[in-house]
């Protein structure tokens, strides 16, 4: 709907289409003999950017005009008042414009609004991001509202290169979204195709990170996300520069990261922060702790199940001692471990820190100490099932798939044994391998391979050598469309 | 004559040569021939005699044009090999006494179904990692083998003419190596790269693998199955587990990259795949069926299917030059 001159009209037009929201809160003035109306909403300005910027000057003015029109137009062309102004004849721009915090201001005659970027809403204030801690990296963490969130990226790049750039998403929400890039890393192309889903998205609302991501990876099965998140703003740089694109969610104070490979999973900032040496070491921990998470109890059940033959036989003794007295099947023990084990987990995250801790201490007693008592679980199976789960934690970013996968392992070895797991495994790694976002596959740089790029996932080599390399992850696309 | 290229993805050359190293790996698995020095002397002969009908296709491939008749009988070929592995499979974990015999062909044929509904990439790229797996595997074979190995062992009779016979059957996946290099990329060193890449594979690791194994023959007492379970029977570190878990676990990955490779090979791309694929599997899953209970081991049917791929491209290219220059001479008239 398009403002005319009228300003009765248009406010009378406002309020039905706000349904009178209390939100709303309208100042009636006359500024140099002409009627004018300031509109802001409740809780989104600032009061002292209001009255410093807005209502200071304007009270100030002397001179005269012959209409709003040419009041407003002489407010916006010499007077700086904000530094994000714009005028817009449309009443549909202006609301989402007023409850994005800016103040409008309307005047008898003028067949447009002028809007000052005023906005002051209370937000969380930056703090550490509680899901990626490390030792030596920076402190702060993303927080909720996007501009702020825009203003941590480019204190740490004041490359001209890197590029903002906003998107409205949500049919009803109308939320911000903030495409960030390097343009000289990132193809043009890749930025089209990206913006072209984040215009189409067929939601009413986004109000988180979650909501956008399976309408850019290519399919809502996937075990393994391709399109990654970040709390941090200094991962989010050390992607860009390697040319991907992050996506910034007003409200939530996480980023996607486009394209995420599956080896990137098991990097932190802090690597780089190590000796290389023990950076590597602690790469190879990870990968190792990734394995024993996802195959050390099905492994264990092929082992004692079918296969006795590969365990020695004080080994093999040992744990058929510990079995004699356990009135379940093994495979039964073991699923029904990990499922306590996750029930407790979910338990504590989701109740007061206080609570949370102490439910996951009397779990931990209940399931190590008196579940073995009384006979109910054997202790090797406790043993490997708290190995798996500990393991598991070192990688938190496959927690998920890791709860779903461990299940599927471990019916496949209680049904076959090694082939069982093989079996299993192959279907993950075609899984895996078959996973594309944007043309990049996940599974790169080992497959497509690219020797070169393995120094940083076989070892973690030194900045020296890591710099020459200046690795650019639209080789991988190049060398997967080749 | 109508003539195609097929329009499946194009492969580098790690990716091509992984494939068929890998199939050639899987068929390793499972023959349950005991190793002789004489058994790799006989591969290495037929690696040899394979690489020089082969390598000058490297050349030729840019003239090459598959015909859509000789294209079906490629994926016909594709088809039975497919068949015949799967039979192998199952034979292998049958010796191995695996358990859940009659469940596990049906996980098999589980398995089967989604990877054959994925991507021919993903078949390169799982091809790759699979390779890298295998790679970094054998390197700890020195290491254990050569604790237990007996050079006095190289010494036992052997049939070398059979082991090269044998290889011949078993490397029947190069039928399909005119068609993998019309997917070369375009890149004039992939083709060579693969090729040469699968023959040092072949004609090198495996012979030496062989060695390594026959090594080891004072411990094949009482063992049935593939000889190569018993490479590794103790981990280097420690006495606790063995790791031949690890190598069933390898086998049964190569035979289900394989026979996925091999499938997809066979499946037409149409714009409705899913009946294709499912046609196909089931073709596959029957003739492995017929194969096991009638005890065929494609031995005849391998030899034909590697003769025919080394010999139908020349073929082919002759049928080429002669009705070119029968079109060139109806010109001039």
């Amino acid at each position: 709907m398009k403002l005319n001159g009228n300003l009765e009209e248009t406010l009378t037009r406002l309020q039905h289409m706000t349904g009178c929201s209390d939100d709303l809160i309208l100042s009636r003035v006359t500024l140099c003999g002409i009627p004018c109306a300031l509109l802001t909403c409740e809780g989104m300005t600032s009061a002292g950017l209001l009255g410093e910027l807005i209502f200071d000057p304007l009270n100030g003015l002397q001179q005269t005009f012959p209409d709003g029109a040419a009041l407003l137009r002489q407010i916006y062309d010499r007077k700086l008042l904000s530094a994000d102004s714009t005028l817009t004849n449309d009443a549909g721009t202006l609301l989402t414009m007023l409850y994005s915090g800016f103040a409008v201001l309307l005047s008898e005659g003028a067949n447009a609004a002028l809007c000052f970027g005023i906005q002051g809403y209370a937000s969380r204030s930056i703090s550490e991001p509680s899901g990626e801690l490390n030792i030596y990296g920076a402190r702060d963490g993303f927080s909720e509202p996007v501009r702020v969130n825009m203003s941590l990226i480019r204190r740490r790049m004041k490359s001209p290169a890197l590029t903002f750039s906003l998107i409205s998403a949500g049919t009803v929400s109308q939320t911000d979204l903030c495409l960030c890039w390097l343009r000289d890393r990132v193809p043009a192309s890749l930025i089209a195709e990206i913006r072209q889903k984040l215009q189409t998205l067929p939601l009413e609302t986004v109000l988180s990170s979650g909501y956008v991501r399976p309408f850019l990876e290519e399919s809502d099965m996937q075990l393994v996300h391709s399109i990654g998140t970040t709390e941090r703003p200094d991962i989010l740089c050390a992607k860009m520069l390697e040319g991907r694109v992050g996506i910034l969610i007003d409200g939530t104070p996480h980023a996607l990261v486009i394209p995420q490979l599956f080896c990137e999973t098991f990097q932190t900032m802090d690597d780089y922060n190590y000796p290389p040496a023990y950076a590597t070491l602690l790469r190879w921990m990870k990968y190792g702790a990734a394995l024993l998470a996802l195959l050390l109890p099905a492994a264990y059940l092929a082992a004692a199940l079918w296969h006795p033959e590969l365990l020695h036989e004080t080994l093999l003794s040992l744990l058929t001692e510990a079995e004699q007295t356990v009135p379940f099947s093994l495979a039964a023990e073991m699923l029904g471990i990990l499922f306590m084990f996750e029930t407790v987990r979910e338990a504590g995250l989701r109740l007061p820190k206080a609570v949370g801790g102490a439910v996951g201490m009397i779990g931990g007693l209940l399931i190590g100490d008196a579940a073995v008592k009384s006979g109910l679980i054997s202790t090797p199976v406790l043993t490997v099932a708290a190995l798996s789960a500990t393991a598991g934690f070192v990688i938190p970013e496959h927690h998920a798939a890791l709860t779903v996968l461990r299940p599927l392992f471990i019916f496949a070895a209680a049904a076959a044994g090694i082939p069982g797991i093989a079996l299993a495994g192959m279907l993950l790694l075609y899984h895996i391998c078959g996973t594309e976002v944007f043309g990049f596959p996940v599974s790169a740089p080992i497959a497509p391979l690219m020797p070169r790029r393995l120094q940083d996932i076989l070892a973690r080599v030194g900045f020296r050598r890591l710099s020459q390399g200046n690795f650019r992850v639209s080789e991988i696309r190049e060398q997967a469309e080749e | 004559m109508q003539q195609t290229t097929p329009c499946t993805p194009r492969w580098s050359a790690l990716q091509t040569a992984a494939i068929l190293l890998l199939c050639r790996l899987s068929a390793f698995f499972c023959c349950p021939v005991p190793y002789t020095a004489a058994y790799a002397k006989g591969m290495f002969a037929a690696v040899l005699v394979q690489a020089a009908m082969l390598l000058p296709l490297v050349k030729l491939r840019h003239l090459l044009r598959i015909p859509v008749p000789a294209l079906w009988l490629f994926r016909l070929s594709a088809l039975t090999l497919a068949a015949v592995r799967t039979a192998d499979a199952f034979r292998l974990m049958k010796q191995l006494r695996c358990p859940a015999p009659h469940l596990l062909p049906l996980m098999f044929l589980a398995v089967l179904l989604y990877t054959v509904s994925r991507p021919q990439a993903a078949t390169a790229r799982t091809a790759v990692l699979l390779l890298v797996l295998a790679s970094a595997g054998m390197l700890l074979l020195p290491v254990s083998g050569l604790r237990a190995a007996h050079a006095v062992s190289l010494y036992l009779p052997g049939n070398a003419k059979g082991a090269f016979l044998r290889e011949f059957r078993q490397s029947a996946e190069l039928a399909l190596l005119p068609v993998l290099l019309t997917n070369q990329k375009p890149k004039e060193q992939y083709a060579p790269h693969a090729l040469t890449a699968v023959c040092i594979g072949r004609g090198a690791v495996l012979p030496l693998l062989v060695l390594l194994g026959t090594m080891q023959n004072g411990r094949l007492t009482n063992w049935q199955g593939s000889p190569f379970f018993l490479l590794l029977a103790r981990t280097p570190l420690s006495d606790a587990v063995r790791t031949d878990g690890f190598w069933l676990l390898l086998a049964v990955g190569c035979a289900v990259l394989c026979v996925t490779f091999l499938l997809q090979q066979a499946i037409p791309q149409t714009r409705t795949p899913a009946l294709p694929r499912l046609s196909v599997l089931l073709i596959c899953t029957g003739a492995a069926a017929c194969f096991i209970r009638t005890g065929y081991r494609g031995e005849g049917l391998g030899i034909a299917a590697a003769v025919t791929g080394a010999g139908l491209p020349y073929l082919l290219l002759a049928v080429q030059g002669i009705s070119n220059k029968r079109a060139a001479f109806r010109r001039t008239e």
